[in-house]
């Protein structure tokens, strides 16, 4: 009865051209789109070393020698990305201005209030600037740099205010953080590309459209959904070997749709992930489970009405992809200082967490733990699931 | 004696303020075809959604081959076929699919599966459209797959709710023939609708309901037996005087006479020669008429004069 209910639930799943074709549409659409804008940022990009004048004073290294953690930051090859000069302000503006090529800084890194960390590009000239040259590399390096330093010290300050007890354990925390980025686990991936983000951000994007389809389980199998799901309801089936069976078709499936749109991005587009492109390919199909899981579990609530249900997916989707920094990029890291829990439960941080964990750090204690929050939320989505319909009575159909 | 295969006893299923179904109760014998009737709303589907325990109710019972009828009651749901108002296929799956894979629900063994779906697919004659996809058939072979769909694992009791609806005469014929055929070799059958002709053709037991509550039961002709109408004779008239209108009513079994837009229809209790009555009256009166002939009355005309109201909406 289950292989019955797969082989047919499979072969329903493949022949759905609609779901199955947006889905791919776009993963390649939007790849293809983001690799046209990015495609000359890409090359250039490849072991570019930017002079950088760092300003540093006596407050900087309180959490750790910045200036010497900013000079071990290099490429997989060994390449420095860093050419660092430390200097004062002053002489760093000059440097900035300089018209000589060998001796001019692409920007300064001002490390002097560790509260409040600078980065004056060229072609800005004050000290507020951040906007720099629009288009030049070296600005979107330096960029990912300091955004990676602002979130250790937004941390830091913010726990100092808030949570003084947590210092300790915080600090341990970046400790190892900033041990790995020493021992060149480190940033080495994200300063090579700093566009791979918009790449993962679209795998994400991916696994979560999954979660229609586990919708679409719970619409075929239940009596007040559909007319298939009233015929499923009234035959000898156990519900739970259904909806399990359902399930593992549509995972099936919807792996095997993301997985072709990763292989476009990585073999077609030879997008560099900056990371073990296997660990990609299985935190993208973990991904994918999670958002059909997710799918699944919401359309449970058959009280509600299915537009509502449809809307709660999507604000699930576009307020979860939001909080998780899709949009905005130190968004995870604000939801992590006020309130860590919805990080822990919100499928696209989990999943942005992962692909954050590989690139920054690669494949270590981070990205296990990343992982180890999909497997668990997916676990938590379907079994709820299951539960909320094996208890389920219809008063009306 | 016949077993009971379904029995329900008080069964009250509210929605909020409406009751949907009061006190109903009702009883259905092995090889019955049962006719549930009544007119849209009446609580035909609400009856069978609480037979297959798909509604809650609020109080009664229900019984399926003598055992309580409860959502968890696999054993009996194998052997319930359904086959709904609604066409509940998958268009993704061809005719052979769709047929092996709602029969996969109920059949275990892929061999007495394969044979099962070759019979019903034949039972419908369907089998040469068993590549097709539902989208490719006409509105009456769609409904002849979701029968096949209904029935492949061979049920003891099939629930046929309103399946004609929206189909070709043609194909309407096809399906009730298919029913006949069904309960011929020993399904029992409930089969609901508002079209009273397909009961009077199909039902050996009736059970008219309105507003959630039975009105009548029992046989084609002992519900006619119910009602004071034994005969409607209709005459097409140009011209009628109302004293003729008023002898007419004298006429011996005449209770009831109504002339409107040229048409008399005189309603008859009892008698066996009302239309030769009324043709006799209407020569020796020298009225001119076009037309004169006998109607025996319907289960609308039951419905009628129980409730006061048309079965059938006019479409």
């Amino acid at each position: 009865m289950f292989l019955n209910i797969f082989i047919n639930r499979l072969k329903i799943n493949i022949r759905d051209k609609q779901a199955i074709g947006w889905s791919l549409l776009f993963s390649l659409a939007l790849g293809t789109l983001f690799y046209c804008a990015f495609e000359s940022i890409y090359k250039n990009a490849v072991n570019t070393v930017v002079r950088t004048a760092v300003v540093l004073n006596a407050e900087s290294n309180t959490f750790g020698d910045m200036g010497e953690i900013l000079k071990t930051i290099q490429y997989d090859d060994g390449t420095k990305i860093l050419d660092i000069v430390e200097t004062d302000y002053e002489n760093a503006l000059l440097l900035l201005e300089n018209e000589d090529e060998e001796r001019a800084v692409k920007g300064i890194i001002d490390l002097r209030n560790i509260e409040d960390i600078r980065l004056v590009l060229s072609g800005t000239k004050n000290e507020n600037g951040e906007i720099g040259n629009a288009g030049e590399i070296e600005d979107s390096i330096l960029s990912s740099i300091v955004g990676v330093f602002r979130q250790y010290s937004l941390m830091i300050s913010e726990t100092i205010k808030n949570n003084p007890e947590r210092l300790g354990e915080v600090l341990k925390s970046l400790e190892r953080k900033t041990t790995e980025l020493i021992a060149n686990k480190s940033i080495s991936g994200g300063n090579k590309d700093p566009y791979v983000t918009y790449f993962y951000s679209l795998i994400t994007m991916m696994a979560m459209m999954a979660m229609m389809s586990g919708a679409a389980v719970v619409e075929s199998g239940q009596a007040d959904q559909s007319p298939q799901g009233a015929r499923t309801e009234v035959s000898a089936v156990n519900k739970a070997v259904y909806e399990i069976a359902g399930l593992l078709a549509v995972c099936v499936v919807q792996v095997s749709v993301t997985m072709i749109g990763l292989c476009y991005l990585v073999f077609g587009l030879k997008i560099n992930f900056g990371a073990d492109v296997t660990y990609v390919f299985l935190t993208a199909a973990l991904a994918t489970i999670l958002g059909i899981s997710l799918g699944f579990f919401v359309y449970q609530f058959s009280n509600i009405s299915k537009k509502a249900r449809e809307n709660i997916l999507m604000a699930i989707v576009v307020g979860g992809g939001f909080l998780s920094g899709l949009m905005i990029p130190n968004m995870r890291t604000i939801v992590e200082m006020k309130c860590p829990i919805i990080n822990r439960i919100n499928p696209s941080a989990v999943i942005t967490d992962a692909f954050y964990a590989l690139n920054m750090y690669g494949v270590g204690e981070r990205y296990y733990k990343a992982m180890i929050y999909i497997v668990g939320l997916t676990v938590v989505f379907i079994s709820s699931g299951l539960i909320l319909s094996r208890r389920k009575r219809y008063a009306s159909l | 004696m016949s077993k009971t295969v379904v029995e329900i006893n008080n069964l009250v299923k509210r929605y909020k303020e409406l009751i949907a179904l009061d006190n109903f109760s009702m009883s259905i014998k092995e090889g019955e075809v049962f006719g549930l009737l009544g007119p849209n709303g009446s609580g035909k589907t609400t009856t069978i959604n609480c037979l297959l325990s798909l509604l809650s109710y609020d109080k009664g019972e229900i019984k399926i081959f003598g055992e309580k009828m409860e959502p968890k009651r696999r054993d009996i749901k194998s052997r319930i076929g359904v086959v709904s108002q609604n066409v509940a296929v998958f268009d993704e799956l061809t005719v052979y699919e769709n047929v092996d894979y709602f029969c996969g629900l109920y059949i275990k063994d892929k061999k007495t599966r394969k044979q099962y779906v070759e019979e019903a697919l034949e039972f419908v004659s369907l089998t040469e459209f068993r590549k097709f996809f539902p989208k490719k058939l006409s509105g009456g072979l769609l409904r002849r797959l979701n029968i096949a769909c209904g029935i492949a694992h061979k049920p003891e009791l099939i629930i046929f709710d309103e399946p004609t609806v929206a189909v070709d005469p043609q194909s309407r014929n096809k399906i009730l023939e298919g029913i006949e055929c069904l309960n011929k070799k020993g399904a029992t059958i409930i089969y609901t609708s508002h079209y009273m002709e397909e009961v009077e053709q199909l039902c050996n037991h009736i059970l008219i309901m309105d507003k959630g509550k039975k009105i009548a039961e029992g046989s084609l002709s002992e519900l006619k037996g119910m009602i004071k109408n034994t005969e409607s004779v209709v005459v097409n008239i140009r011209h009628l005087k109302d004293e003729n209108i008023e002898e007419i009513k004298k006429l011996h079994h005449v209770y009831d006479v109504k002339y409107m837009n040229n048409i008399l229809t005189i309603k008859c209790s009892g008698g066996k020669h009302n239309i030769t009555h009324v043709a006799e009256y209407l020569k020796n009166e020298n009225i001119d008429y076009d037309r004169i002939y006998s109607e025996i009355p319907t289960l609308n005309d039951v419905f009628l004069e129980i409730t006061g109201k048309q079965l059938r909406d006019k479409e």
